[in-house]
């Protein structure tokens, strides 16, 4: 007796009570003949493989089943039956008599009837439906993860809205992203308060979606490497789509559009559920179809557009679980347009502080410049007495000599080449010395006329030479400006030089000078070649200069007596035309200060 | 014959002016600093002096001011190495400023125009 039969003996059952007891198990339990023929079936095996025309499985050949053929579990019966071969845990998808889809899980080993020495083989079916369907959400759901992960990734990759924009075209419409068959983005013109379409993305040709999605799926690739040959491809959209995008402009202020009703509620919506409720007719209309999902484009509040996405094409049904993908994906995209946007300012922001930056730099080396030349004045004040006395003794005895030797005496030109060589050193230790610390300015009522004439006066002698023709035209109403006319001299002078040495070959120099408000304005014009722009800006640094023989300094001690005089100076230049150099002079004490 | 002081510590200047001056037709009288020149003009019949200011002994500034308060009339030129001294208020006391030079024409002008008054 087995231990089965002793211990139904034990509980006082007997084998119909068994029988009884395998016919309403929740399993299926069948068994075949060495043939095949099915010999035994319990309720739970009939219910699930049994079909409508053989309810009952007891007497058909196993084989016979339809749904067994070709599949994996019939090779598996098979070796069952000729080589004893047991098997367990053989799936397979099935479809029940009530068409429910199921999952079964087949279990088959042989027995051997001790009394007759006969073999059957006993099966056992579990229904594994409901783990599988667990399993298959759970693969969809990383599926979706995936999806957003990858998409995510390729927007953080960048802050140009362009490519963020074009991303998320691609992310909705490509078979890696969410498989829509074509997408619209529209985008929120604040200053007009409309959604206006920017971009669209997909085919509204079923031949050429068809190529593109087929190509596409024969390499598996992954969302990132996808983005560069589908963008390529879909970036020659075609002239359905460019014809939608164009005619898509709604007012935000119509609250009844699909598209509007979706921003101000920030949720998506798909159209079917909309066409009546919210007026989506005329939009279908344009889309060619009634079927499309809607998903606003939201961030902090902040309104942005909204995306379309349709099946055009498949006429795929727009799931709910779509629906909540293109929200999360339109959800990442606003904050990657976000982020775009605050990189924008943060860049803006950064130029700005470099802008700055490069400002204080500048402030700082001309402070250094300043405590430099200070230095330098003081050294060169001395240095220039100490030599003024030896030249003034050279030069003179030079001069003196050149008047005591005769003309056709060899050493006449030598004299006289030290008597203008020194000249020349004394010149440059006049100019030095102008550069020198100054006593504090003298400020009284003069004449500026009165000081441009002086100035001109001083140097008749060089504009004749130069045969450069003064124009003056100077306002009467000028009257008296608080000036150091000494120091304010000196700077006319030096922009004065500097006009007749950029016109080495004559020319014409036009002083104008003009009340306004509270300024006198001087403009010293002169028709020389005009000054390069590169060079415009250094004109007024120390030691800098493009001719032979010049100091550099002519322009900086000009423009440090008008600072001096709480005044601005400035140049502008036209190449072929001339310079005009502009001294801008309070006109009353303390009017800049 | 018009009689020219002329005050300078350094010897080459000295010498040069005095060459020069003489050949303009003037007669030169030397001195090596201000405590000098005021004694000189003092004592002598002098009708223009040429002054340094920078000088080892007692400056060209303070020997001015004494000439100028014993010899209101007495022209004086100053002549320096320096021209800030020319925004010193006690310069103007000075009939002229002149700065050093190895060109002596505009000192020459300067005293014709003085001696011719």
């Amino acid at each position: 007796m087995t231990t089965l039969a002793k211990s139904l003996k034990f509980m006082g059952l007997d084998v119909d009570c068994l029988d009884r007891l395998v016919g309403k198990a929740p399993v299926g339990v069948f068994v075949c003949t060495g043939e095949g023929r099915i010999c035994y079936a319990n309720e739970f095996s009939n219910k699930t493989l049994g079909r409508k025309e053989k309810p009952i499985l007891i007497g058909v050949d196993f084989f016979d089943l339809e749904w067994i053929r070709n599949t994996q579990l019939q090779g598996k019966f098979t070796e069952l039956l000729n080589d004893d071969r047991p098997f367990q845990d053989e799936l397979l998808e099935f479809e029940d008599p009530a068409g429910r889809e199921l999952h079964l899980s087949f279990k088959a080993f042989p027995l051997e009837d001790r009394d007759t020495g006969q073999k059957v083989f006993v099966c056992f079916v579990q229904d594994c439906s409901e783990p599988a369907r667990l399993k298959s959400n759970l693969k969809d759901r990383l599926r979706e993860l995936s999806i957003i992960n990858e998409i995510s990734l390729a927007l953080s990759t960048t802050l140009n809205t362009e490519q963020i924009l074009e991303t998320i075209l691609i992310g909705a419409t490509c078979g890696q992203g969410l498989g829509f068959n074509r997408v619209f983005l529209l985008l929120l013109d604040e200053s007009q308060n409309l959604l206006v379409g920017k971009m669209g993305l997909g085919t509204s040709d079923p031949q050429e979606a068809g190529r593109i999605w087929e190509e596409l799926s024969k390499r598996k690739l992954s969302f990132d490497q996808v983005l560069q040959p589908y963008g390529e491809r879909a970036r020659q959209t075609d002239m359905e789509v460019e014809r939608i995008v164009e005619n898509l402009k709604i007012s935000m202020e119509d609250d009844e559009n699909i598209l509007v009703h979706a921003v101000k509620k920030r949720t998506p919506l798909n159209s079917e559920e909309h066409l009546e409720r919210v007026s989506a007719s005329s939009l279908a209309e344009l889309l060619g179809t009634e079927s499309f999902a809607v998903a606003p484009l939201v961030s902090k509040d902040k309104v942005r557009g909204v995306i379309i996405a349709d099946n055009l094409i498949t006429s795929k049904p727009i799931t709910d679980e779509g629906i909540k993908l293109l929200q999360i994906f339109a959800s990442q995209a606003s904050v990657a347009m976000e982020n775009s946007e605050l990189c924008g300012e943060l860049t803006s922001q950064v130029k700005k502080l470099e802008a700055a930056n490069k400002a204080l730099a500048q402030n700082t080396e001309k402070m250094i410049m300043i405590e430099k030349f200070s230095t330098i004045g003081q050294i060169t004040s001395t240095v220039a007495h100490q030599l003024r006395n030896p030249m003034t003794i050279i030069g003179g005895f030079a001069r003196s000599l050149t008047k005591k030797v005769n003309s056709d005496d060899p050493n006449y030109h030598s004299l006289e080449t030290i008597a203008e060589q020194v000249e020349r050193m004394e010149d440059i230790l006049n100019r030095l010395s102008d550069f020198t610390p100054k006593p504090k300015m003298r400020l009284q009522e003069g004449s500026l006329n009165q000081a441009i004439e002086d100035s001109l006066n001083l140097l008749h002698k060089e504009l004749a030479e130069a045969q450069i023709a003064v124009t003056r035209d100077l306002a009467e109403d000028l009257g008296f400006l608080p000036i150091d006319a000494e120091q304010l001299q000196v700077a006319l002078v030096n922009v004065f030089r500097n006009c007749i040495q950029a016109m080495a070959s004559g020319g014409e120099l036009k002083v104008t000078t003009r009340a306004s408000g509270n300024e006198a304005k001087i403009e010293i014009k002169d028709k020389g070649p005009g000054i390069p722009e590169k060079e415009m800006k250094h004109i007024f640094d120390p030691f800098y200069t493009t001719r032979e023989n010049a100091d550099g300094l002519g322009l900086t001690i000009a423009s440090e007596i008008v600072k001096n005089h709480s005044g601005r100076i400035w140049a502008e230049s036209r190449k072929g035309e001339g310079t005009s150099v502009f001294i801008n002079l309070p006109m009353k004490r303390g009017e800049y200060q | 014959m018009k009689r020219i002081l002329v005050v300078d510590d350094e010897p080459g200047i000295r010498s040069l002016y005095s060459s020069e001056l003489e050949e303009e037709g003037y007669k030169v009288r030397l001195a090596c600093d201000g405590e000098e020149a005021q004694r000189i003009v003092d004592s002598e019949d002098i009708d223009l002096v040429i002054l340094d200011i920078k000088m080892q002994e007692k400056d060209g500034l303070a020997a001015l001011s004494h000439i100028k308060r014993t010899r209101k009339d007495l022209p004086v030129i100053l002549n320096s190495a320096y021209p800030t001294f020319k925004s010193d208020f006690q310069s103007w006391l000075a009939d002229f400023y002149v700065v050093k030079s190895s060109n002596l024409n505009e000192l020459k002008e300067k005293i014709s125009q003085l001696l011719a008054i």
